[in-house]
């Protein structure tokens, strides 16, 4: 469906993407990770014929982007960072607009579709200007969709939202991926887990990092944290026999929070459970600590160096 | 072409649905209205005037020119008051773009530069013609009062709406060149008035090349032949080239964009 081969971008002397080649199937749901300032919003732009690409090439359906932008485009619905809406119109001429941009036939029967899938009725005669912001981003969704292409590129599509919408629109995104292809931009991991296929690492314009998200965590994972929160103070002795190490033990008023770690392949939890309470002391939580993108990312630049 | 069509009912829509072009055409008919309204009554004094210093010496009044006396200051004081409202129609064509950020999604959307450039500078002539054609109300009135010559007053019409068209298009170019409308209508002004009084320094220099070069860049010069009722070949292709030039750099202003964001 897409094919990116060693995209570069430039902006004077600052390489803002280097040499990044990739491609996405058909009915795939693709993440781009990285923190601020990665690259990923140049190499979005460069897919949806924003940006001229300063060296390499796009492909969108085997047409090329910079040869044949007209045609290339038509297979693209792209949301940008910030929602690109037009304050004076109201959301059913600014999707009208959208439409007749896009050449869509049958535009009457699209606009129903989206408002449906959106949930933009509430809106839907309302100024852009006067919306709130988890609309204008619904608003913004719309607009990707509206002329049923056949690739979806979001940048950061969640944010701004609360969490109620979050969750309304990964579930959006998931079921967008069942017919369409997709490549979503964000920084935050454990959106990529639950809504993405596949998960591209970038960092300073380079690829660190590529696979499911369960083997980019599971890869870069060599240890699991696990934090306790118990009625009385630990002894490591408890632990001996199972290698478990204590990395913290901090006193929260009456009880005590722990931090421990074991190896990645020993799946100790039951037990560690059952040799505190066997011990007499009360256990009230316990909670696997995820990596943060930060930690999977701190681990991919030192593996670099 | 389909988007050419698309983005003119957008822009149409954004004139007519916000203030913007109310204000503009309100403004415009007024100063308009008020350099008609002062022509008039002073070339009615000067004739009363003429008739009554007939009769007081007993010769025959000399004939009053309606042409010379109200047509052709009428023209070029519209043509000037123009040089102060297009910048206003033209500003916000693509700074607004930039600023608001929907120029992701025209330069992302399948159509080319130049069908978003044709269809903003539509919607701009729409408005400008639009004005123009409701002051030809005045010149209708003075062909039911008066007896006009009527080539000068469609030479006059025809040189204006060319006119128009060039500061449409260079003004619309210098709004693709900022985020900040603003700047666009102010830098806008400066290079019309320029272009308004390039050859006034011809008269320090007795090199003819130059002169000629200065005359024949004064929009000036061409439109006075319009006014005259003279359509030129060489004053029309002026204008028109003018009007490219800015349609040309606008796409050439996109394409840096492209290049730069």
């Amino acid at each position: 469906m897409v094919e990116a081969d060693s995209l570069v971008k430039r902006f004077g002397e600052v390489i803002a993407v280097d040499n990044l080649s990739f491609h996405i199937e058909k009915n795939e749901v693709l993440g781009f990770l990285g923190p601020n300032g990665a690259g990923k919003t140049t190499t979005m732009r460069m897919l949806t014929g924003y940006f001229t690409p300063t060296s390499g090439e796009v492909h969108i359906n085997g047409v090329d982007m910079v040869e044949n932008p007209r045609e290339a485009k038509r297979f693209i619905g792209y949301l940008p960072e910030h929602p690109p809406l037009y304050p004076d119109m109201t959301v059913k001429e600014y999707l009208r607009f959208v439409a007749e941009l896009h050449g869509v036939k049958k535009i009457r029967e699209r606009l129903d579709y989206v408002q449906k899938v959106c949930s933009l009725s509430p809106v839907w005669n309302r100024l852009i200007s006067q919306i709130s912001k988890g609309f204008c981003q619904r608003v913004g969704l719309a607009k990707a969709i509206v002329h049923n292409p056949s690739v979806i590129v979001l940048d950061e599509p969640t944010i701004g939202l609360d969490p109620e919408q979050i969750i309304e629109t990964r579930n959006l995104i998931k079921s967008l991926g069942e017919e369409h292809s997709v490549i979503l931009s964000t920084h935050i991991l454990s959106e990529a887990n639950m809504t993405c296929d596949r998960v591209m690492i970038i960092n300073r314009g380079k690829l660190v990092g590529e696979g499911t998200p369960e083997r980019l965590s599971e890869e870069l994972q060599s240890k699991r944290n696990i934090a306790l929160i118990v009625g009385r103070e630990i002894d490591k002795s408890l632990f001996s026999g199972i290698p478990v190490e204590i990395q913290k033990q901090e006193k929260l008023d009456d009880k005590f929070r722990l931090e421990l770690s074991f190896p990645a392949e020993d799946d100790l939890c039951p037990e560690l459970a059952r040799r505190i309470t066997e011990a007499g002391i009360s256990l009230y939580q316990m909670q696997e600590k995820k990596p943060t993108l930060e930690e999977i990312f701190l681990s991919l630049v030192k593996e670099v160096l | 072409m389909r988007g050419i069509g698309a983005i003119y009912r957008r822009e149409i829509n954004s004139y007519f649905t916000s203030p913007v072009a109310y204000v503009i055409i309100t403004a415009f008919l007024f100063i308009a209205g008020f350099i008609f309204y002062n022509l008039l009554s002073y070339f009615a004094l000067q004739c009363i005037q003429s008739v009554r210093y007939a009769q007081l010496y007993h010769t025959v009044p000399p004939p009053m020119n309606i042409n010379s006396w109200v047509v052709t200051p009428f023209m070029q004081n519209l043509a000037f008051t123009f040089i102060i409202i297009i910048p206003l129609l033209t500003m916000r064509l693509f700074a607004e773009e930039k600023r608001q950020g929907t120029m992701e999604m025209l330069l992302t959307a399948p159509v080319s530069s130049w069908e978003i450039i044709l269809g903003k500078f539509l919607a701009a002539t729409t408005v400008f013609l639009v004005m123009l054609a409701l002051t030809f109300i005045y010149q209708i009135m003075l062909i039911i009062y008066g007896k006009p010559d009527i080539p000068p007053v469609l030479g006059g019409y025809l040189g204006i709406f060319l006119f128009g068209l060039a500061l449409i298009a260079l003004g619309m170019f210098i709004s693709s060149l900022t985020k900040n409308q603003i700047v666009a209508a102010f830098i806008s002004i400066v290079l019309f008035l320029f272009l308004w009084i390039i050859n006034w320094s011809s008269i320090f220099t007795t090199r003819t090349a130059i002169q000629d070069t200065l005359s024949y860049l004064s929009i000036t010069e061409h439109l006075r032949e319009f006014i005259k009722g003279v359509v030129d070949t060489k004053s029309l292709v002026f204008f028109l080239s003018l009007t490219f030039l800015g349609l040309f750099l606008t796409d050439k202003s996109l394409q840096i964009w492209r290049w730069k964001g």
